[in-house]
């Protein structure tokens, strides 16, 4: 134990610049406590981040982030490496997210999918949602329905592929394509609804 | 740069996990360590209940294992 504590103090700055990959892999072979560490110090924030925008409640993003971290560590052995450790933890806490917010069913329009029932009009520019101040992003953002509010923070927050954002929501591109476009009309509409008279 | 307030609107939420995430990390490892015990237990006595089992039920509980451990051990381990 006191050897693993020193072994962890000496390499520490050294294992900190480790790809995510290779801190998988020297789990994986060790199951020492401080790589997963490494992984939660990395992504805990951003787990919550994600948690807090889609689930609206301090609380559910704790527990959340709890259970998220609990999936990660006894599906490490299933990341194959295909896509970034990222993506795959993104996944997990998107489908977690999500799977909770249907449980709940508080929100109706979650995750139906609603292709057909919006009139594709425009192109609304990326600039206009990366630009929007803070304060106004917040406030569209809890508008909109959550599966927007979750493709919208995967292509623009996380910065995702349309390929990896569709391997999470099980969807083809073109559908992914089409998800965000409606997304930001979404978007913009929600926008200029509540802030057009100010 | 292009500027992304959805980056900016992530580093704030980050921020707010700050002085939880500790508390987080130590349920996590609670819960873990919880799991990780449950399933030595299960490890341990899983194969002595099923022995129990089939004592009740009126078998006998496998001893081959038992034979050729007595057929490896000597009498006095260090002769040959």
């Amino acid at each position: 134990m006191f050897i693993d504590i020193l072994h962890a103090l000496l390499t520490g700055s050294a294992k900190s610049s480790m790809k995510d990959e290779e801190i998988v892999q020297e789990y994986l072979l060790t199951q020492k406590g401080y790589y997963f560490d490494i992984l939660y110090k990395r992504y805990s924030g951003k787990v919550f981040g994600k948690c807090i925008s889609l689930l609206k409640n301090e609380e559910a993003a704790e527990d959340a982030v709890q259970e998220i971290f609990m999936k990660i560590l006894f599906n490490l052995s299933k990341f194959s490496g295909k896509s970034k450790f990222s993506t795959w933890i993104y996944s997990i806490t998107y489908n977690f997210c999500i799977d909770t917010i249907r449980r709940r069913k508080k929100d109706p329009s979650t995750l139906v999918d609603d292709i057909a029932s919006h009139d594709v009009a425009e192109d609304v520019e990326d600039a206009f949602l990366l630009e929007m101040n803070i304060k106004k992003l917040k406030v569209v953002l809890e508008k909109i329905p959550v599966a927007d509010k979750a493709i919208l923070l995967m292509k623009y927050q996380d910065e995702m592929s349309i390929r990896d954002i569709g391997g999470i929501l099980d969807k083809s591109e073109s559908a992914i394509k089409m998800k965000i476009k409606r997304a930001k009309q979404k978007f913009k509409k929600v926008h200029h609804e509540i802030f057009s008279n100010t | 740069m292009k500027a992304n307030n959805f980056k900016a609107l992530q580093e704030e939420n980050e921020d707010r996990f700050a002085n939880k995430s500790e508390g987080v990390k130590k349920n996590v490892n609670h819960s873990i360590g919880l799991v990780k015990m449950i399933g030595n237990m299960f490890d341990l006595f899983i194969p002595r209940i099923f022995s129990v089992f089939t004592y009740m039920s009126g078998g006998s509980p496998s001893d081959k294992n038992q034979d050729e451990d007595k057929k490896n051990t000597t009498k006095y381990p260090n002769t040959k």
